[in-house]
């Protein structure tokens, strides 16, 4: 068994690991940058060591800062969460140097599943679906032209140095792929430092579902069931719910089935996903994350297992010990952001006082929020994830639709709001979207409350006025910093 | 006391009496009872309005601004009572001949300067570029004038509101 963890990681995703470590015995160290002294992943775990400056450049991704952190706690082992350096296989491979169990896959499962042309063509000979289109890169604008008559149009150019769905091009017509060809190389020589492209049929309409698979170190894979991550904008999932609304058991059992033949032609370990596009009953592989994903939560609302403690459990060695894993219900989870909807999804920055935290039945807030935090626009937007379950999908939406309204997140703005609009949507409810249902979703503003909310602070403002008016001079300095009426009053003088 | 209140781009005239939590109002004119609570100090309070129970969130985002989040949804709302709306159009009239404030309207990091100190730019003409979200954006002047000054440099991150540079209109044009 693991006894001391390094967790090389920050926010609610930092704590999330720190809380199944505490559960089950396991010491913490925390590593934070100057920005992050009083975060909760710091003040929750058992010991923390600072790492650098904000910029994550000079912290989060400092391999050898964070294994001197390791090394002077005596940590056994690092956990590296989601983002920064998860899938990194040089800090992998940094981590095994220095005597540290890394609580992920294999280097090579990463370096086989991050190069786009060896994992599409692994997935080939491993008989995994693939979108149509060219295993090898095409080398020139005459070959790609080629290979779109062959496969149809509209196609996509993809960057053999992309992912993330950065990197992708899409072309319509014969006559435009020449041009299209060779912008697309050197925007990806630009960006990638490698301008190989390969051609795969464009799919219109698809629908992302991923399936969470676990596997242990004596050679067992399990599928842990299938997530549908469709609702997303610019490829950045907002919501997430497991089972899928549009696959049935036929698909599901054949998805599962392609995902952990995925992971074992990669010789995969501990928990990761593989994600697949599908469109029009067909499921093609996308690529596969070889780390612990943000939406892991709902598959553990749906199995009743606790991911981060089966990878710590597979990094230490253990079988898993199960062939299969039931699942019960609905689960669906909700990304809050600090973003601004109302500004083209701007992000967001500022300093949270105004919190309130949904909580209640079957309602579970991952999230490392707490008053006083100063959201900076040096790391990953996400300031938490609402998941809630239920036994169906109509009781689980029902049942966020309460949570979201219970959330409040002042002093920043979040995506919460828009959230609860997709929610209530007619189309998200009978489950029929695609990756572009944000592209097309702009609900009207709904009325109904503003009278009620023009009173509201309209008496706001008359309450403020008259505590001014009583207090002197020096209350309202006391005053200012951490009252309303302070701030507002404060910030009402209008610089010239 | 009488306020104008601005939610989503409506403004609704709301007139309120009586003093502390209980409050007797008209919304353009329409009878409500109030009764607002403060709850913690930090923007949360509990409100009964004509008996139907909330629990608000309020925020103050400076000049009048407030954000007020109820049942989940976010409402940007502006206040002003009477003696301020007259001091804010005496403003805006000695605004439209004065020097005026380019403020950035979402948090970002200074690229470049697109114009120069004391330059006379077209309404529209690029003034600097900000990026944000890996995306950059050109701030543009919001009328035609002279360019006084720049309170950012290349490089500097700026937050939401962050005044950027002042600007001083010209006078042609401007009606009153």
């Amino acid at each position: 068994m693991l006894k001391k963890v390094l967790v090389a990681n920050r926010g609610e995703i930092a704590l999330r690991v720190v809380r199944t470590c505490r559960e089950r015995g396991i010491r913490t160290v925390a590593v934070f940058s100057e920005a992050d002294r009083s975060a909760l992943h710091v003040r929750f775990a058992d010991e923390a060591v600072e790492i650098g400056p904000a910029p994550p450049r000079e912290s989060y991704l400092r391999i050898d800062r964070i294994l001197e952190a390791a090394k002077r706690t005596g940590a056994d082992s690092v956990h590296p969460g989601y983002g920064f350096l998860a899938q990194n296989a040089e800090f992998a491979e940094a981590c095994e140097g220095a005597g540290l169990v890394f609580v992920g896959p294999p280097p090579s499962a990463m370096r086989a599943m991050g190069d786009k042309v060896s994992s599409r063509r692994t997935m080939v000979a491993a008989g995994v679906p693939i979108v149509p289109g060219t295993v090898d890169p095409v080398a020139t604008p005459e070959e790609a032209a080629r290979v779109a008559e062959g496969i149809g149009y509209p196609v996509a150019l993809k960057a053999v140095g992309g992912g993330g769905g950065k990197g992708i091009r899409r072309v319509a017509r014969a006559a435009e792929i020449a041009s299209s060809f060779r912008t697309a190389s050197g925007e990806a020589a630009a960006a990638f430092g490698d301008g190989r492209l390969y051609v795969e049929k464009y799919l219109e309409a698809p629908r992302h579902v991923e399936v969470q698979v676990l596997a242990d170190a004596q050679g067992a894979c399990v599928s842990l069931g299938e997530r549908e991550c469709t609702i997303q904008r610019r490829h950045q999932k907002l919501i997430e719910e497991t089972p899928s609304p549009a696959i049935d058991e036929g698909t599901r059992r054949a998805i599962e089935e392609a995902a952990v033949r995925a992971a074992k032609a990669v010789g995969y370990r501990n928990a990761g996903t593989v994600e697949f596009l599908f469109q029009d009953g067909a499921f093609h592989f996308l690529e596969m994350n070889t780390r612990l994903q943000v939406e892991h939560p709902v598959t553990e609302m749906a199995t009743g297992l606790d991911i981060v403690a089966e990878q710590l459990r597979i990094a230490a060695g253990e079988p898993l010990g199960y062939e299969s894993v039931a699942r019960r219900g609905h689960a669906i989870e909700v990304r809050v952001n600090a973003e601004d909807p109302e500004a083209g999804f701007a992000p967001s920055a500022g300093v949270v006082r105004n919190l309130r935290l949904p909580a209640g039945p079957f309602v579970r807030t991952d999230s490392a929020l707490y008053r006083g935090l100063e959201v900076t626009l040096h790391y990953d937007p996400i300031l938490a994830k609402v998941i809630a379950w239920a036994p169906t999908r109509a009781e689980a939406i029902a049942r966020m639709e309460r949570a979201l309204q219970e959330l409040h997140v002042g002093g920043v703005r979040t995506g919460g709001p828009f959230a609860l609009r997709v929610l209530r949507d007619p189309a998200f409810r009978r489950g029929e979207f695609d990756t572009h249902f944000l592209e097309r979703f702009a609900p009207p503003a709904d009325p109904s409350r503003e009278e009620v909310v023009a009173l509201l602070a309209a008496a706001v403002a008359k309450g403020a006025r008259e505590r001014l008016g009583a207090a002197d001079g020096s209350e309202r300095e006391a005053l200012s910093p951490w009252t309303l009426l302070g701030r507002w009053q404060r910030m009402r003088g209008r610089p010239r | 006391m009488r306020f104008y209140v601005e939610v989503n781009g409506r403004e609704r005239e709301v007139l309120l009496e009586g003093e502390g939590e209980e409050i007797r109002a008209t919304v353009d004119g329409k009878a409500h009872r109030l009764v607002l609570r403060e709850v913690d100090g930090l923007g949360q309070f509990a409100a009964l309005v004509d008996g139907a129970s909330f629990a608000v969130s309020v925020d103050g985002e400076g000049e009048g601004r407030l954000r007020i989040g109820l049942e989940g949804e976010g409402y940007a709302v502006s206040v002003e009572d009477e003696r301020e709306r007259a001091s804010h159009a005496a403003e805006a009239r000695a605004d439209d001949a004065g020097p005026r404030i380019v403020r950035s309207v979402i948090p970002g990091i200074v690229v470049a300067l697109l114009a120069k100190e004391g330059e006379e730019v077209e309404a529209d003409a690029p003034l600097l570029l900000l990026e944000a979200m890996k995306m950059q954006n050109e701030i543009r002047a919001p009328a035609a004038g002279r360019l006084e000054r720049f309170h950012v440099r290349p490089g500097e991150t700026v937050g939401a509101g962050a005044p950027l540079a002042t600007l001083t209109p010209t006078k042609a044009g401007i009606p009153g």
